[in-house]
């Protein structure tokens, strides 16, 4: 135990002085941790997974989910006792906790707790019966992202996606939360607990201007590049990567707030590697993790903000700004953030937009 | 009336130009996406964009960086043993549904391997998870075996047993009548007759199980990635040109296989008929 | 003897065994399954009822949208047969080695993943797309318009992946009717057109009728082309249905819809074979008239 424990704070302390790793090499040699998470997103980038094995001895198998309830489902399904951390949606952490599907996580274990944004480590849904259940790991807004071209003078409100002018240019994302919690913002209803029923005649009436619902990056780069939508929600991080490469866009945080996401590791319950799988944590939200992962991704890796404060700081301010991580961070308005709701309340808002898309 | 009577019979026989044009259209239609994707594999932009600029990279890259290889191979083990397997069970029951089929038995297991054409595989794949949730199995390779076996059958059976109805029989009796034994006669003589439709049969299930993305998406196993699985997340986040180099490599092996049948004059007599996406 | 005779009777379910079994627990008992789960909808565990029944009544959205589905499905599935006749006539009247060259080539696009080509197509499809500049110069759209994105992509994109299928189907049908058959009509004074009308047509149609069901029952559970061409009112059942088995965690009202679907294409199927043999009626009502005439 002791034994284990000492590598733990070895893996940990490594983190912060990349130079000792030679010398602690194979900790955990021999051993696999299995770690489901989306595609090219961070947990699969091939030079980080370099430094883990370098700094462990471990292995990484990498699983991956195509939605959150993709990743539930997954370890619903015989996941449990093969898994052994996740990469949750601040909003899924309730819903897998409340089933049993996640392990209580000792908050003392995790070198970078102290660093983390308290937006996110405070935040009472990452906790149930006073046991926390996941660690915060990187952040996003989904807010609203014009074509400069067709608005030189960027809006300010949510309303522009509802004028009748904008009649067929919506890209809007197809996510039950996202969507309520937007259509909230535009009427100015209480994010977390709207008046469904106004909602649902906000979206239906925002669906006749939708030329597209996209699920994923490349769906809006597509509509986005060939002119098919000018307008639309949008990711923080995907409107960087857009505007990296070239693309003009305009990434507005608008005065009626924006929606915040954040997504967190979680240790899946009766995980075999119980402490490589802290000496993950302890890895993937460590500054020397993100400077490698964002200053030099394998290719396309999605990027994200972290919310290891220290982890921000020690990004180059070419590849924060990249990020709009200052923006993000530096934002004071009106936040609706993705998180909070039971697991009731997740399946009826999931049915309304449904039924919304069926219209 | 111009010509004689001759002329005016190749004629008949013959199919117009008009016809022919549009099967070329036809052709050409069928074959523009795919050379789409063939071009987009040559081309350096990873977003599909112009101007074209020529490289190999993306080969380079699925050949060394790229996961795709593991999901192509475990396809090619998965689709091969399912396809061999409904080839062995399909020809047998054939046999059975030509020469001993009660009317009623025979019936009945027609309606259940027509359900398993018939019935969109959305909906049979999840009805599959139901019952593999239910019996313990879930997801796993079995399932993932057992219903790509189920959906690959019906072909096997039901072309198998089109060229039994059109042997002629009395071969058979004729071999018994000489005191072969119910086996050796099959073995001896019906076997080899079957062949080219078993061969067909086979192909087509090896096909169907390959490409059958939704019986994958409800029964393998999570962190098992078939190749339409790992098209599938792929294609969610956005995918790099080494998937089309991927596919430019199948279709070209795929030509490669079908000139060699072409070759061996394997007729297409088999291909006709039922193979759903 | 007997011996021999007990072989023989054991043979019988040792042949059939492996194959029913496996119909048997991957495609009759799931299909049970699925029957019970839509009456399950407070868990597999609960007394049985009626609520996925009354949710899917109470709203008209999921029958309208069964109507929807439906009618893309008939509609794609017409489109594919009248698009494919024509190729099937002229395959099966072309010498063997040619005819056998081309079908083999058909199944290529057939055996590469759809994922892929749906891909392909909305390049096709895409405002910068030849199908956009072939409609722009006749006239039928405006810059930058597209089709992508509307229902009407994804009845392209289903037209297209079972164009190779139908082809098949009907070229079977048609490929035994004799040429000696259209020579002695041609003799006696037939046309071009009249001999297709009067013995190719009507000889086709049960090809028709069956090319027709194959293809219409995966373009009535199909759902990928829709998400990802078909745009916001482009939304099919088979949507629905995915959607309540993942996102949503529902599986009795997904069961539920999907009995819905499955009860609708069984209804236009029977309708469909309704048609051949009318078309076979039709066929020899006229014979007999022509009969009269002469």
């Amino acid at each position: 135990m002791l034994m284990t424990r000492r590598s733990i704070l070895a893996a940990g302390a490594l983190m912060a002085m990349p130079g000792l790793a030679r010398a602690q090499t194979g900790a955990f040699k021999g051993k696999t941790l299995t770690v489901a998470s989306w595609q090219n997103y961070g947990a699969d980038d091939p030079a980080t997974l370099k430094m883990f094995t370098d700094m462990t001895g471990a292995t990484v198998k990498n699983v991956f989910f195509t939605s959150e309830d993709g990743l539930l489902q997954m370890l619903r399904q015989g996941g449990l006792g093969q898994i052994d951390v996740c990469l949750p949606n601040l909003q899924y952490v309730l819903p897998g906790a409340q089933q049993s599907l996640f392990a209580a996580i000792d908050t003392a274990k995790v070198m970078t707790w102290k660093d983390l944004e308290p937006r996110f480590a405070d935040d009472p849904s990452i906790r149930l019966d006073g046991k926390v259940y996941a660690t915060p790991w990187v952040q996003g807004a989904t807010s609203l992202a014009v074509n400069p071209t067709a608005f030189p003078t960027p809006p300010k409100s949510w309303k522009v996606l509802w004028e009748p002018s904008s009649q067929g240019k919506v890209g809007f994302f197809d996510d039950p939360t996202t969507a309520i919690m937007t259509a909230a913002l535009y009427l100015g209803e209480n994010p977390q607990k709207p008046d469904l029923e106004r909602v649902r005649t906000a979206l239906l009436d925002l669906k006749k201007n939708v030329k597209l619902f996209w699920s994923s990056g490349d769906d809006w780069n597509k509509a986005y590049t060939t002119g098919a939508i000018t307008m639309g929600n949008l990711w923080s991080g995907l409107a960087g990567t857009l505007k990296t490469n070239g693309t003009a866009v305009d990434f507005v945080f608008p005065d009626d707030g924006t929606v915040v996401w954040g997504d967190t590791w979680a240790i899946v319950k009766d995980a075999p590697n119980l402490d490589l799988a802290y000496a993950w944590i302890n890895f993937v939200t460590s500054p020397a993790y993100f400077v490698q992962w964002i200053t030099k991704p394998g290719s396309n890796q999605q990027l994200a903000v972290p919310v290891n404060q220290q982890a921000i700081k020690a990004l180059p301010q070419a590849a924060s700004d990249k990020l709009m991580a200052g923006r993000l961070v530096g934002y004071r308005g009106k936040v609706a953030l993705q998180a909070g709701l039971s697991a009731a309340d997740l399946k009826r808002w999931t049915q309304l937009w449904e039924e919304v898309k069926a219209s | 009336m111009s010509g004689s009577p001759r002329r005016r019979l190749r004629d008949a026989e013959a199919v117009s130009p008009f016809m022919v044009a549009i099967l070329g259209l036809c052709l050409t239609i069928l074959f523009v996406p795919l050379v789409i994707i063939i071009f987009l594999s040559f081309n350096a932009s990873p977003y599909g964009t112009f101007p074209f600029e020529s490289t190999l990279k993306w080969y380079v890259a699925l050949f060394t960086t790229s996961n795709l290889l593991g999901p192509t191979l475990l396809s090619l083990e998965i689709s091969a043993l399912v396809a061999l397997n409904a080839a062995l069970f399909g020809t047998m029951a054939a046999v059975w549904l030509d020469r001993r089929a009660s009317r009623f038995g025979g019936g009945l297991f027609r309606i259940g391997l027509l359900s398993a054409i018939t019935v969109p595989w959305l909906i049979l794949g999840l009805a599959m998870l139901l019952v593999m949730n239910a019996i313990g199995l879930g997801r796993s390779l079995v399932s993932i075996y057992l219903g790509l076996l189920a959906t690959t059958l019906p072909y096997v059976v039901f072309i198998v047993v089109a060229r039994l109805r059109s042997l002629d029989h009395d071969l058979d009796h004729a071999a018994r009548s000489l005191g072969a034994r119910p086996f050796t006669s099959f073995l001896r003589i019906t076997a080899p007759l079957l062949l080219p439709s078993i061969v067909s049969g086979t192909l087509i299930a090896f096909m169907v199980s390959f490409n059958n993305f939704l019986i994958q998406y409800f029964l393998a196993p999570f962190g098992v990635q078939t190749l339409p699985l790992k098209i599938y997340t792929l294609i969610r986040v956005g995918y790099l040109p080494d998937l089309n180099a991927l596919a430019t490599i199948i279709v070209l092996v795929t030509c490669l296989l079908i000139a060699i049948l072409h070759r061996l004059g394997l007729r297409s007599a088999g291909l006709p008929g039922g193979a759903t996406p | 003897m007997t011996k021999r005779r007990l072989l023989q009777g054991l043979t019988t379910p040792i042949l059939l065994l492996p194959a029913a079994l496996v119909v048997a627990l991957m495609v009759v008992i799931p299909l049970a399954v699925l029957v019970w789960y839509s009456f399950a909808a407070d868990g597999p565990g609960a007394p049985l009822s009626l609520d996925s029944y009354r949710r899917m009544i109470a709203s008209p959205l999921y029958g309208w949208l069964a109507l929807k589905t439906l009618w893309t499905a008939g509609i794609a599935a017409l489109i594919t047969a009248a698009i494919a006749w024509c190729p099937a006539w002229a395959l099966s009247r072309l010498p063997a080695r040619t005819r056998n060259l081309i079908l083999l080539a058909i199944v290529i696009p057939y055996l590469t993943s759809y994922l892929l080509l749906i891909y392909s197509i909305y390049v096709v499809l895409g405002p910068g797309g030849p199908v956009m500049a072939l409609f722009r110069l006749i006239g039928l759209a405006g810059t930058g318009a597209s089709i992508l994105y509307t229902p009407t992509a994804t009845v392209v994109m289903l037209v297209y992946e079972n164009l190779p299928l139908m082809i098949f189907v009907l070229f079977s049908g048609m490929q035994r009717i004799e040429g000696t058959l259209l020579a002695a009509a041609g003799s006696l004074g037939a046309g071009r057109w009249s001999r297709i009308r009067h013995i190719v047509f009507p000889m086709s149609a049960p090809a028709l009728v069956s090319g027709l069901v194959i293809v219409f029952v995966p373009m009535g559970g199909a759902f990928v082309e829709s998400q990802i061409l078909g745009g916001p009112n482009g939304l099919l059942l088979g949507n629905v249905i995915a959607d309540q088995m993942t996102r949503a965690d529902d599986p009795s009202f997904g069961s539920a819809l999907s009995l819905l679907l499955l009860l609708g294409t069984l209804v236009l199927i029977g309708l469909v074979s309704l048609v051949g043999p009318a078309l076979e009626r039709l066929r020899s009502d006229r014979r007999t008239r022509d009969v009269r005439l002469a």
